[in-house]
């Protein structure tokens, strides 16, 4: 997009447009008088939330300034949005870092009672995200719309979803620096809902997923990988007053050059929620057989995380999984219990059996392995719930049949902790220890620990004090301690500048099931969030 | 779509957010969002857009069907520890307020593959106001593009925005209480 381009959106967002016009509620406010100080003051045409990023990295010795500025627009039934992203470097020191400058999400769209139409960037999902996932997931870096048109239609007890378009990915990776261009996968896909009887939905939906230049080794035009899902949904959350559930089935047809090696895959989920007064029981499970993730050849290996689609692992949101979603069956049972509201308590087991397989220590071969997941967690609350501890810990381990022992291991305990001194003042304290071990060979054995020691001060309304302490002894990483402190300024709730001074452990980070590694981070960063 | 721009004078581009910012907050003064509800209720601010999303037990819940009310937009999910602390508080709030025109929008950020864990949740804090779900992040990316949670945002009797509130900590639950009040108090004059 060119900057004259830009330039029209802005005017699109009534950016030039001023004085500003206010868009009016349609009854009832009081009128202003001129003794009221908001009748005088200057109000943006557009809603505004700016952040920006300046610091130095010096375990890589170079600068940094990042900028995202979104600008929105609603003039009912209308409305428009735009992100603009700026990336500029000092002295980066890999070709692969360099400056850019981007309008990373643009939309504009109509949205009536029965009808909303978008045109420009907009996100989609289908089901429980087995056949089409397009999110945000800032957690990892993640922000994938789909560039194209998007309409929903709701009528009486049926609405369905229309969408289409090529995959808009965040070109530039806060955490390595790198960017890439979009891989202009081109995806489409269409689903259907309606209420039966009041209480039950039944869906239906297909999406097909065409990959551009998937080998990267001559450019073409040609969509040469394609993917195409389809399946129905029945979802009852309240079945009964004590009962609801959820079902999806999913089947996946692929069609590759060199050709699939699993052509044809499926998958079911499922979840069922019982109420029994004080206590919440929750069935979770899946059953995956040869899914093809749909992941877009990028050519970055920051941009791994980058998927289409995102099923359900039915495993903990941060939990370290190497096999999410092919060959992969099991699900958990988790009760949750309300002893009063000031101390609840969970208790969750999942087991899984994996046919995608593992190494096998002794004889290299690779082997089905069977999954345990224990995990507990407890809340108390007290001083009118302005007090809490919220602490889990688990230990989840990966066993072959052939050889016994456990070839994964991965524990946690974490523990969350906040008093109020008095209205004003409170101190916080965060642990985190992780254990992980990891056997695939007798010459391959990592066993390793990592975590992380917080705690602060805050002082309402306005001021943050924290310092951290990060250790780990994972052999890929550079140091085994890392320290940092940081202050918080908000001159408004929601504006506010933050500075970290020091250093912070990586590694590898998972959010439902989507990892990647993150580099370990050392220098000076000065962050400033703006809305208005 | 990117573009990218290779000359080492481009780079001011990169100041373009925090330039724009700067000016805007110096010019704004105190119209910087978030500021207390003041008297003058909905006039200069922007409408709250309106949005569609299901409840938990799957009906279809709209901003608009609480034209009329102070609206309290909380974002929250499964995962964020603060969102925890915070919700008794809104839940306390809402029984308190609910019949002067108040209402609670708990919408949650989960996505698609851990929206099983949101009705446990909701029902282990046992809250009674509409708990959403935005599986899409579509309303999200509307109110908050950052994605932080919590995040509240509240909204007057008129449908305007009346200010926004990131994150959640000890005694917060104060200054929302009191912009609740001066909402309702202003509005229902």
């Amino acid at each position: 997009m060119s900057l004259p381009d830009v330039a029209a959106v802005a005017g699109l967002l009534g950016l030039l447009a001023r004085p500003a016009a206010p868009a009016a509620p349609p009854s009832g406010p009081p009128a202003e008088t001129p003794a009221d100080p908001a009748a005088h003051r200057f109000e943006l045409p557009v809603d505004v939330t700016a952040s920006m990023t300046a610091g130095w990295r010096s375990d890589r010795d170079y600068g940094e300034m990042l900028g995202r500025l979104n600008l929105s627009r609603q003039l009912a039934p209308w409305h428009a949005s735009v992100r603009l992203d700026t990336s500029t470097f000092v002295d980066a020191p890999d070709p692969g870092i360099e400056d850019r400058y981007t309008v990373e999400k643009a939309s504009a769209g109509w949205r009536g009672r029965s009808l909303d139409v978008i045109a420009g960037d907009a996100y989609v999902s289908f089901g429980r995200g087995l056949a089409l996932s397009l999110r945000k997931l800032d957690e990892l870096g993640i922000d994938t719309t789909l560039r194209g048109a998007k309409l929903l239609v709701h009528h009486g007890p049926a609405a369905g979803t229309v969408a289409f378009g090529y995959a808009n990915i965040n070109n530039v990776d806060e955490a390595t620096s790198t960017s890439v261009d979009d891989p202009y996968d081109l995806i489409g896909g269409a689903q259907g809902q309606v209420l039966v009887a009041d209480r039950v939905n039944l869906g239906a939906y297909g999406a097909a997923v065409l990959f551009h230049d998937p080998l990267g080794l001559v450019p073409t035009d040609r969509y040469t990988d394609r993917s195409f899902q389809y399946g129905v949904t029945v979802d009852a959350p309240r079945a009964t007053q004590r009962f609801g559930f959820y079902l999806e089935a999913m089947g996946q047809e692929v069609t590759s050059e060199p050709a699939a090696q699993h052509p044809r895959g499926f998958a079911l989920y499922g979840s069922a929620t019982g109420y029994l007064g004080k206590a919440t029981l929750l069935f979770e499970g899946k059953a995956y057989g040869d899914l093809t993730p749909l992941t877009p050849n990028l050519g970055a290996p920051a941009f791994d995380a980058v998927s289409y689609s995102s099923p359900p692992t039915v495993e903990r949101v941060q939990q370290t999984i190497e096999n999410p979603a092919t060959e992969i069956a099991g699900g958990r049972v988790r009760l949750d219990w309300s002893f009063s509201p000031a101390l609840l308590a969970y208790v969750n087991y999942g087991a899984f059996r994996d046919w995608h397989g593992y190494s096998d220590p002794d004889s290299g071969d690779i082997e089905a392995g069977t999954i345990h997941d224990p995990y507990a967690g407890l809340e108390a609350r007290w001083d009118q719930a302005r007090s809490w501890a919220i602490a889990s810990a688990g230990w989840r381990v990966v066993l072959l049949d052939t050889e016994g022992g456990a070839v994964r291991r991965d524990g946690h305990v974490e523990v969350d902790v906040s008093q109020a001194l008095d209205e004003r003042w409170s101190i916080t304290a965060r642990a985190l220890h992780e254990e992980r071990l990891v056997h695939e060979s007798a010459l391959l054995e990592e066993d390793f620990r990592q975590g992380t020691l917080s705690a602060g001060f805050r002082l309402r309304p306005s001021l943050t004090v924290a310092g951290g302490y990060d250790y780990t002894t994972e052999p890929t990483q550079p140091r085994r301690d890392y320290l940092n402190a940081s202050i918080g300024w908000d001159f408004t709730p929601s504006s506010g500048l933050r500075l970290l001074v020091g250093s912070a452990r990586g590694g590898l980070k998972c959010i439902s099931g989507v990892c990647r590694v993150l580099p370990p981070f050392e220098g000076v960063k000065l962050s400033a969030t703006l809305r208005f | 779509m990117s573009c990218s721009i290779s000359t080492w004078s481009s780079r001011a581009l990169a100041a373009l957010p925090l330039a724009l910012c700067l000016a805007a907050s110096t010019a704004c003064g105190g119209a910087l969002d978030g500021e207390k509800p003041s008297a003058g209720g909905s006039a200069g601010r922007a409408a709250a857009p309106d949005f569609a999303l299901r409840d938990l037990s799957g009906r279809t819940v709209r901003l608009s069907d609480h034209r009329g009310k102070v609206v309290l937009v909380n974002f929250w999910a499964t995962w964020c520890v603060p969102c925890a602390a915070e919700l008794p508080h809104l839940e306390r709030l809402y029984n308190k307020y609910r019949d002067q025109g108040f209402v609670v929008l708990a919408i949650s950020m989960d996505g698609p593959e851990s929206s099983a864990n949101v009705d446990p949740h909701a029902r282990r804090y046992g809250l009674t106001f509409p708990v959403l779900l935005d599986e899409e992040t579509r309303v999200v990316a509307t109110y908050n593009p950052k994605r932080t949670a919590p995040f509240t945002v509240m909204i007057g009797r008129g449908g305007e925005v009346a200010g926004t509130r990131e994150g959640y900590h000890a005694g917060d639950e104060i200054a929302v209480e009191e912009d609740i009040r001066a909402l309702i108090a202003n509005e229902s004059r």
